[in-house]
């Protein structure tokens, strides 16, 4: 899976990006991972294991040198 | 032999103090208004709110552990009885009246859980931190209101879903309320566990019932106000976990220092008891209920809205919900009705059989969910603190087990369970007639009934999840 980051309508360049999956249902494993940076804004996630079928959050950490934005997908995952 | 708790040295002590219910309450009561805070001002997402993980994920689970491993004792600890002191100050400005007679049974709060199942699922409740909120503030201003305007002790016998949750699950519970001696409480003079206990240094009187002072010698038990059960329970006729909140004012009332919690083989109440009916259908509806819960958790139960959606030609949730649930539960409710006609008995004869596996049930479904949300509690909690103004480092993801490694204690819970139900259904058999081939063919729609639930237990747990927002895609 490859997210594309921008910021103020530009690549978001070197961050260092954490994404944290949830499903909406309490009670279901969260997956983690700090995703690979593939440069121009594009970050890797090579090992993201969407587990379970249904509706997912990805909550996005990006850090920055100067500072750390914090953003919010949602999609759904079919069996 | 009886093997009373309240006679081992540390646990047996600490139950025993007078403050050790209101110990008890104060972390729930914590946990409950910290959940509703972040349920109301914090992000809502259901697995990084403490309101939603908290109520849906590790209450249900330590639920079902304590229920199984010891008894009550979330009905014990229930942070709303917290509210007598308000309870008793309402009182002096608003009448006590009679709870109805005709709500004096067990069908309102069966009907009142039947609308919350409805509702958790049709407001998808466990994905919705601010529902899940004014759940909790709802609960507490009922209880509240039920037992200013009503006797107190009212919410919990009749009007609490939740409470009867836990009746119906520790009826397989290892523990029980008892008499130490039940000569000493033919003897009683003011049945104080059951009308509560007025003590002074020289006078005794029960607080309700026949209110005859007694005269006594200089001290012989704790001095002051001790209310009898709030539920109408006399001790010496319990038989059952049945409204039993375990909040042991029975203990603390009784000057003859006669209750006993004793450990008790889990299947006696299977075996013996024969409850009455309304709460039969509650226990049985419960055993079915619990299974269209968790079948709302995988992929054919969309399927099957996506199949009744098409061939009803609606897209209304309400509807195909209604049937989803309301379908599956008369049909489990009939089988189970007519396989103990079958039996040779009434379905209160039989009801006893399924204890066992409406714990597994319920159980196998919350340990999941348990497990897999554990580690989500403490990073929740430290950013409600944290939002709170508290001078913490927000807490990192634990690792979470793998989905597919809960699956065998499922199955395990779900076979023990299927055991004991079959021992118990043999039990009621032979005690029902002493001719062997007799007893083999009462036994053998109940066995059909209990491998039937187990099969369709774990077909359930055994479908990867799916958790979706909405009925139709």
């Amino acid at each position: 899976m490859v997210l594309l980051l921008e910021y103020q309508n530009k690549p978001l360049e070197n961050a260092v990006v954490t994404v944290r999956g949830d499903m909406t249902h309490a009670g279901m494993s969260p997956v983690q991972e700090i995703a690979k940076n593939a440069g121009k804004g594009r970050y890797v996630l090579e090992g993201f294991g969407f587990n379970m079928a249904g509706d997912w959050v990805l909550s996005i950490s990006a850090k920055t040198a100067t500072q750390t934005l914090l953003g919010e997908a949602k999609l759904g995952i079919n069996p | 032999m009886t093997l009373d708790i309240l006679r081992l040295p540390l646990l047996g002590s600490f139950l025993r103090w007078r403050y050790s219910r209101f110990f008890l309450q104060l972390p729930l009561l914590a946990v409950a208004l910290l959940a509703i805070y972040d349920g109301f001002t914090g992000r809502q997402l259901a697995p990084a709110n403490t309101a939603t993980v908290a109520v849906w994920v590790h209450y249900r689970g330590l639920v079902a552990l304590a229920l199984a491993l010891f008894g009550n004792l979330f009905c014990a600890a229930c942070p709303l009885m917290l509210t007598r002191g308000s309870t008793k100050f309402l009182k002096r400005f608003l009448p006590e009246l009679e709870f109805p007679k005709a709500l004096k049974n067990k069908y309102l709060v069966f009907a009142a859980t039947l609308l919350f199942l409805f509702s958790y699922e049709y407001f998808d409740l466990w994905a919705s931190p601010w529902l899940t909120a004014w759940l909790m503030v709802a609960y507490f201003v009922v209880a509240l209101l039920v037992d200013a305007v009503f006797p107190v002790g009212t919410f919990c016998k009749y009007v609490c879903p939740l409470g009867h949750f836990n009746f119906a699950l520790s009826s397989a519970s290892p523990t029980q309320i008892t008499a130490r001696d039940q000569n000493i409480c033919l003897s009683c003079e003011g049945k104080y566990c059951l009308n509560g206990r007025l003590e002074t240094e020289t006078t005794r009187a029960p607080i309700l019932g026949n209110r005859a002072l007694l005269q006594l010698e200089p001290m012989s038990a704790a001095t002051g106000t001790f209310p009898g059960c709030e539920t109408n329970l006399f001790v010496p006729s319990i038989s059952s976990n049945l409204d039993c909140t375990l909040c042991l004012n029975c203990l603390r009332a009784c000057p003859h220092d006669n209750v006993a919690l004793e450990i008790r083989n889990p299947l006696r109440e299977a075996i013996l008891e024969k409850p009455k009916t309304d709460w039969t259908w509650f226990i049985v509806s419960l055993t079915w209920a619990g299974l269209l819960n968790a079948f709302a958790m995988i992929p054919p139960y969309f399927a099957v809205a996506a199949w009744l959606s098409s061939t009803l030609g609606t897209r209304d949730e309400a509807l195909l919900l209604g049937i989803i649930l309301a379908v599956p539960l008369s049909l489990g409710l009939t089988l189970t009705n007519w396989l103990a006609r079958v039996s040779g008995g009434s379905i209160r004869d039989w009801v006893g059989v399924l204890y066992p596996q409406t714990l597994a049930i319920w159980g196998g479904h919350y340990l999941f969910h348990f497990i897999t949300g554990a580690a989500t509690l403490v990073p929740n909690i430290t950013t409600a603190f944290i939002r709170l103004g508290l001078p913490l480092e927000p807490a990192a993801l634990a690792a979470t087990p793998r989905l597919d490694s809960i699956f065998p204690f499922q199955v395990a819970i779900s076979y023990l369970a299927l055991a004991a139900s079959v021992f118990v259904a043999w039990k009621k058999a032979t005690k029902q007639t002493d001719n062997t081939q007799e007893a083999i063919l009462k036994v053998l729609p109940q066995v059909f009934l209990l491998i039937l639930i187990n099969i369709l237990t774990i077909l359930i747990f055994s479908q990867p999840m799916q958790a979706r927002g909405s009925l139709l895609q």
